[in-house]
């Protein structure tokens, strides 16, 4: 699975003086949920590197990002992304290494994120400092599609984020998904034709 | 990006190259997304090549879908803010203790109603009354037994509290009791505690609906 730079803005009235800093990301990570069982049982003792922390390094932008593109909103993405580690956590016994654990994480990551949204009863939220509004004058291709994301129809949702944006393959998108390959396949193009038709009016001649 | 007409020399005729979906001279913008991805065999393939060598129309539009495609994959990914991994952390180190500290204050709880509830059911028995609704039984055993009010109003809303209170003490205590044998289905702690929350509130439906018997 791809991995991509890691800039991201924070949201706004983050507490810098109550916050500890985050774990260093620049030194070398395993990825392991059973290999210390001392320091997974206890995650985050001062001064230690365990599992657990580990896993939310190499896996926190990846599950950020994907939970990011499907509410559409930094503090929800944030509490999806809480959600996330804890679950993975408290069934860390449960992950028997029959997928790769980021297959594993991105399946927890897809169903809270729309659990998240069930919940609310809502659509996907576009607060205004979040958003590149669409416009005639606007040719931001990539800002364009981030806020047409959340207009998709579910299904075609998951996959084109999965795929499209994450750069899982088909086959890992279908153990994410549960779905076949075939069908994975035939919603990202769905998904592509879905926004080329919104692209249309706002962007006509400029791709 | 509207769907024009072809070309003048593109095809005349709506068809099918190698069974893929066309509409009217063009192909679907599925059809250009999957040959895009290379998800279509050599002869359904060549058949879109030859097409696009005639057809501006389906030229630009998979122009657009490889547009699309390049512009998802440019999306950044995004870091979580700093203290995102200290209230994980925070909530990862705090729940077992403060779901078993739930658990043995809504056991406590439930046990102390429970002895109030058991106190009114056997005053109860002793007065001898018949079979009426559970609750008009209990409000009246009350009231004879003298331990709340000798006024039915006062009667029916000191049991009705009380009663209320204990059975949402008990369902609390079971709430956090399951909530917490999910995490530690094997702790002989919890399980003795869900057990015993379970028993509490058998005992208080026995008593509500047969009077103490």
């Amino acid at each position: 699975m791809n991995s991509k730079s890691n800039t991201g803005p924070r949201p706004a009235g983050a507490n810098e003086q109550d916050n500890q800093p985050p774990p260093d990301a620049s030194k070398p990570i395993e990825t392991s949920l059973n290999g210390t069982a001392g320091a997974i049982e206890h995650p985050g003792t001062a001064g230690t590197k365990d599992d657990f922390e580990n896993v939310y390094l190499e896996h926190r932008a990846r599950v950020f990002s994907t939970a990011y593109r499907f509410v559409r909103c930094r503090a929800d993405a944030e509490d999806i992304t809480q959600d996330v580690f804890i679950k993975v956590y408290r069934k860390r016994n449960e992950f028997r290494g029959d997928a790769a654990l980021s297959t594993w994480i991105y399946r927890i990551t897809v169903n809270t994120a729309l659990d998240y949204l069930r919940r609310r009863k809502r659509r996907p939220t576009v607060p205004l400092d979040d958003v590149n509004e669409p416009s005639a004058g606007s040719t931001n291709l990539t800002s364009l599609i981030e806020s047409m994301i959340p207009l998709l129809p579910e299904g075609y949702r998951k996959v084109f984020v999965l795929h499209d944006i994450e750069g899982l393959k088909h086959n890992e998108i279908g153990e994410v998904l549960g779905i076949t390959d075939g069908a994975s396949k035939s919603q990202l193009h769905r998904a592509r034709a879905a926004l080329r038709k919104m692209l249309t009016p706002i962007v006509k001649g400029k791709l | 990006m509207s769907r024009g007409s072809c070309d003048a020399d593109a095809p005349e005729s709506a068809g099918t190259a190698g069974g893929k979906e066309r509409t009217t001279d063009h192909f679907s913008d599925e059809t250009l997304s999957a040959f895009l991805d290379g998800d279509l065999d050599a002869r359904d393939s060549t058949g879109i090549e030859s097409h696009l060598r005639e057809c501006t129309s389906c030229r630009e539009a998979l122009q657009e879908l490889t547009a699309i495609r390049r512009a998802a994959a440019g999306l950044a990914t995004i870091e979580p803010a700093p203290e995102t991994w200290v209230r994980i952390r925070e909530r990862v180190a705090a729940p077992p203790r403060r779901l078993l500290g739930w658990t043995w204050a809504g056991a406590a709880a439930a046990a102390a109603v429970l002895l109030v509830v058991a106190v009114l059911g056997r005053a109860f028995v002793g007065a001898g009354h018949g079979p009426r609704a559970p609750e008009a039984r209990l409000r009246e055993a009350a009231v004879t037994a003298g331990t709340i009010s000798p006024t039915r109003e006062a009667a029916d809303a000191g049991l009705d509290e009380q009663y209320r209170e204990y059975l949402a003490g008990v369902e609390a205590a079971i709430s956090e009791i399951e909530r917490a044998l999910a995490e530690n289905p094997s702790n002989p702690r919890v399980r003795r505690a869900y057990a015993g929350a379970q028993d509490a509130r058998n005992r208080s439906f026995d008593l509500l609906v047969a009077g103490g018997r």
